[in-house]
């Protein structure tokens, strides 16, 4: 299980440990640490850098001539993303700096303008796949401030080592209880805001439910005793928040998108696993819950 | 060349040759003798090799063997000569007074030799030393041990089985039951043995490695008695000033289970002490009620404690050793070092 420790913190306000101290309590515990690790640990170098001007190169259809201001001057930066612009704010790697890889950068000519620098990928620092652009970040900086302060991957995952009789430590909940037990602050449960504005209804023992044009049924109801349905409509798959983003990185995780990153964000935080299926697939179907079958 | 039959010629100078040799009265005419018949450029012998080339095809393959015979009867008579003259008593390089060897004597493996400390410290405590078979049934490795065969430690992935239901023990567990069956309270075992599992063998792995495994079972065990005992075996083996830390932990077969941690007081070369950080060197805990049960015996009459430990591990922390290949490579170079 990886734990976010900056998440922790949030859960258990009065929390005054550092990660290696709380590795130690948890291991007391019964929850060894296996690791500590970081999401920013190989972005050491990279800056938030602010591109003042954005032109065409001279000698090339494809790539931009920038004027980026890193914190130490402006410096001329030869970009070849599409969605570079003037006045925006992304992670730029000064002449010297390391990506992760260990590819390090030099200046350089590129097409017969110099290069002092680079603006960076989600996919070039190790943060996603996304490569179509350099990555763009919402906000007021200061150039030159820390990439991994500015937008939160300074935290520290710790992989928290959970033996099969404590399966109540599987989320950040249950961490944060079994600290709490110790004496270490106290839990303040996530408070969910707002009317949701849905009527829940139950159907016992019934052999099958409808939702909608789905139909779920449980057949091993030894092990499963109930399961819960939503439908949700009008979702536009976008990228999350950036709050959530760090967090999921924080505790190990890829963000994907919205709402896979809203399944794993739960899961994460309450340890209740969950699942959204695309409703357009399942129409006409059954969710079925049974043991697998053989073969 | 002439017109001479080549294979007379070459037994010509093969008598030739042997009788030079004969005479030949030390080593320097010998070596005149190896020069004049098979030296590679003059030498006669080798001429007459070389001129086997201008022989019609026909005859060339009796020519070549028998001038291969000679050539080998002369470099066997010159040796034969040369070990005649230069004998044992002449000065051939060898100390005849040098003391022989001492016959090579083998030594204890430094596994072997981390069991035996480890025996020897709870036979010194009251305990007997048992043993079980390597290849056991489910039953003894896993159910009578209160591990559920769809319990993760039961997966088929990590356990070598060799017929249904027939498995090489993963663990020494198994001689707990196999004890317990067969003998009445009290007990007081230690059972070190081979186990098996599916790792890669790495640094820190292999398929097969040794275990120590301990058991107690009497009335009134408490986890006092457990702590005290696994205390002062920690003191017997790495030294008075050891502490010990239990650390919760989970095993099917304990309730509840404790992973042990030593700390050692190390002196060092300028008398100074200094404490290890904590190190882990065994899993262990309270029998579980239902082990004792799958006994036969009373689990509200007796308790017990077990612990199971890896001799590898804890000769790698006492001597300094990196990769635990190195204690299977065999290199006597290294085994060596433990032998005494």
């Amino acid at each position: 299980m990886n734990v976010s420790y900056r998440w922790l913190l949030g859960m258990v306000p009065g929390l005054d440990l550092k990660p290696e101290q709380l590795a130690e309590h948890l291991a007391l515990r019964g929850a060894p640490v296996e690791e500590i690790s970081s999401p920013g640990a190989e972005l050491g170098d990279i800056v938030i850098g602010k591109v003042l001007e954005a032109g065409q190169h001279p000698n090339a259809d494809r790539l931009s001539l920038c004027r980026v201001d890193g914190g130490e001057g402006e410096v001329q930066v030869v970009c070849g993303a599409p969605n570079v612009k003037a006045g925006s704010w992304y992670p730029f790697a000064p002449t010297g700096a390391v990506l992760p890889g260990k590819f390090k950068i030099k200046k350089s000519k590129i097409r017969g303008e110099i290069s002092e620098g680079m603006l960076c990928s989600a996919r070039e620092l190790g943060l996603g796949t996304e490569h179509d652009g350099i990555l763009e970040i919402e906000g007021d900086f200061t150039a030159g401030e820390s990439f991994v302060a500015a937008v939160g991957l300074d935290d520290a995952t710790l992989d928290v080592e959970i033996t099969a009789n404590r399966g109540d430590l599987l989320s950040h909940v249950g961490v944060a209880r079994e600290l709490a037990s110790e004496g270490e602050g106290r839990v303040q449960l996530p408070v969910i805001e707002g009317d949701p504005g849905v009527e829940l209804s139950f159907e016992r023992g019934a052999p099958e439910v409808r939702l909608g044009d789905v139909a779920i049924r449980i057949e091993d109801e030894d092990l499963c005793t109930r399961y819960l349905g939503a439908v949700i409509r009008g979702v536009r798959i976008a990228p999350s928040p950036a709050w959530l983003q760090e967090r999921l990185r924080g505790a190990g995780a890829r963000p994907i998108n919205n709402v896979v990153d809203a399944t794993n964000y739960v899961m994460l935080e309450l340890g209740q696993p969950l699942h959204a299926f695309d409703l357009n697939g399942l129409v006409g179907t059954s969710i079925v819950v049974r043991r697998v079958s053989p073969g | 060349m002439t017109d001479q039959d080549p294979i007379a010629a070459l037994r010509a100078l093969e008598s030739d040759a042997l009788a030079a040799v004969e005479q030949a009265g030390d080593a320097d005419g010998l070596e005149a003798v190896r020069i004049t018949y098979l030296g590679r450029k003059e030498g006669r012998i080798s001429a007459l090799l070389r001129g086997l080339g201008g022989m019609p095809a026909e005859d060339r393959p009796a020519a070549g063997q028998e001038a291969n015979r000679v050539k080998a009867a002369v470099t066997e008579a010159l040796e034969a000569r040369e070990g005649a003259l230069l004998g044992p008593e002449s000065a051939g390089g060898e100390d005849l007074t040098l003391p022989s060897r001492g016959p090579w004597t083998g030594g204890l493996h430094p596994i072997t030799q981390a069991v035996d400390e480890i025996w020897h410290i709870f036979r010194d405590l009251g305990f007997t030393r048992a043993r079980g078979p390597e290849a056991d049934t489910e039953w003894y490795n896993f159910e009578a041990l209160n591990t559920p065969l769809d319990h993760p430690a039961a997966d088929e992935q990590d356990t070598l089985y060799l017929v249904d239901s027939v498995l090489l023990r993963s663990h020494t567990s198994p001689v707990q039951m196999r004890t317990m069956e067969t003998h009445e309270p009290p007990i007081r075992i230690i059972a070190p043995g081979w186990v098996y599992r599916r790792d890669t063998y790495d640094a820190t792995h292999t398929p097969a490695f040794m275990q120590v495994e301990g058991l107690v079972i009497d009335e009134g065990i408490t986890f006092v008695d457990f702590k005290a005992t696994l205390a002062e075996f920690a003191r017997r083996y790495w030294g008075p000033d050891t502490q010990t830390r239990f650390r919760p932990s989970f095993f099917p077969f304990t309730e509840p289970s404790a992973e042990v941690d030593v700390k050692r007081v190390i002196t060092r070369a300028d008398g100074s002490k200094e404490e290890t950080d904590w190190l882990e060197i065994m899993g262990a805990g309270m029998v579980d009620p239902a082990v004792i049960e799958n006994a036969g015996y009373d689990s509200e009459r007796y308790t017990g404690f077990a612990f199971g430990m890896g001799p590898a591990r804890i000769a790698k922390l006492k001597h300094g050793v990196d990769d635990l290949r190195t204690f299977f490579d065999n290199d006597v170079r290294f085994l060596e070092q433990f032998a005494r």
